[in-house]
């Protein structure tokens, strides 16, 4: 009886620490490591900015491999156009319907991409720069107004296969309801993306 | 008040036989539950946090208590009786925010007024069946929230009597937008 309670006991305390660590833990999605932030503010901004640009960034490679000019693809954002501004420079534009943790909303947005380097080594991305407008419109009232504040660069490094391995520039997000301003959020990166810095209430 | 009222009820269930109850008019007092507001402030609930209003609207935890009932009827004829019921129900509201983990209360309270008809089935001399069926209003006013005033309806698909002379007890299962679930209580017959 002892010992199994003793077993209970190590179990409970292993899956304790399981628990608690688990929230700091990382896992790969930009190519490097995304950390849970406190702020579910701050997990939704880093989802624009993972999902949203990395999204559409994929799908301007393939559509570029695929020897498009200024195309319309299907996929991830129906209806997304790109379409060629200058050299190793398009414009992408959506507007349409675009899921967050299961929640779609009419999403539109506006990404000048532009190619800084072919994919290297094994890597299967182009490393960008970027420069993002965007707005969300959701239930009960509720926008956001997201963009890029200057560049940003998205890095793939040579063993980026899944992602982009690091990230470098800074989005802000005013969040409204019905007009008013309920919110104003900026997310930092500089470089790695676990490292980002989010700041809301500005 | 629910002691008052277990008392009531206990003193008819020990001295049913008095005499059946023989009245036009009877005059219901009961304790019920739950509140329904209660139960839809729950269904409510929103999460995960994948969107705006989940992130920066209030998150609520909802507390009750039971809903008193005060009813009157009048029986024209033997198997029917018309009236209505009074009902009185509170809430307390835990708030939770998660933009900034934050938490906050508040207290609902839903005063509501129903004319109800109830169609006896007489079963025996000392029990009853009843059917009812209530339709009215709900006024809700809380302490951050403005006055609402909602239609509101109940039915009661069963419930029973068992008579003494004058009081009797009666339990009932309700559902509607006052309570769902049941009361009991004690009713007088004059």
């Amino acid at each position: 009886m002892k010992k199994i309670l003793y077993i209970l006991c190590a179990a409970l305390a292993v899956s304790a620490c399981y628990k608690g660590s688990f929230r700091d833990d990382s896992y790969n999605v930009l190519g490097g490591s995304y950390r849970y932030f406190s702020s579910p503010a701050g997990e939704y901004l880093m989802t624009i900015a993972d999902q949203l640009v990395t999204g559409a960034l994929g799908e301007l490679e393939t559509a570029i491999d695929k020897g498009a000019g200024s195309v319309t693809w299907a996929s991830l954002f129906p209806g997304m156009t790109f379409t060629p501004a200058l050299e190793n420079q398009w414009l992408i534009t959506y507007d349409g319907p675009f899921t967050i943790q299961g929640n779609s909303y009419r999403t539109s947005f506006q990404i000048m991409a532009t190619r800084e380097s072919l994919p290297v080594g094994v890597s299967s991305h182009s490393s960008w720069s970027i420069q993002l407008d965007g707005s969300r419109t959701e239930r009960e009232g509720y926008m956001c107004q997201y963009q890029s504040v200057g560049e940003v660069r998205y890095v793939a490094e040579e063993d980026a296969t899944l992602g982009w391995n690091k990230v470098y520039g800074k989005f802000s997000m005013l969040v409204t309801r019905s007009g008013q301003k309920v919110d104003n959020c900026v997310l930092t990166f500089s470089g790695f993306p676990g490292e980002a810095q989010f700041i809301r209430g500005l | 008040m629910k002691k008052m009222l277990l008392a009531a009820l206990a003193a008819c269930l020990l001295f049913p036989g008095l005499s059946k109850a023989q009245g036009r008019h009877e005059i219901n007092l009961f304790i019920g539950g739950y509140n329904s507001q209660y139960a839809s402030a729950n269904t409510n609930f929103v999460g995960p946090y994948n969107d705006l209003y989940a992130i920066y609207e209030y998150q609520h935890t909802y507390e009750t208590g039971p809903v008193y009932t005060l009813s009157y009827g009048y029986a024209p004829i033997r198997w029917i009786s018309v009236g209505a019921q009074v009902n009185y129900g509170k809430v307390g509201v835990s708030t939770w925010r998660a933009v900034d983990n934050s938490w906050s209360s508040d207290k609902m309270e839903n005063i509501s007024v129903l004319p109800q008809v109830k169609f006896h089935i007489p079963s025996s001399r000392h029990f009853r069946l009843y059917g009812k069926l209530a339709l009215g209003a709900t006024l809700s006013s809380s302490l951050t929230a403005k006055q609402t005033v909602k239609a509101a309806y109940e039915w009661v698909p069963i419930g029973f009597e068992w008579a003494g002379q004058f009081f009797y007890g009666t339990a009932e299962l309700a559902t509607g937008t006052v309570i769902q679930g049941g009361r009991i209580g004690i009713g007088f017959r004059f």
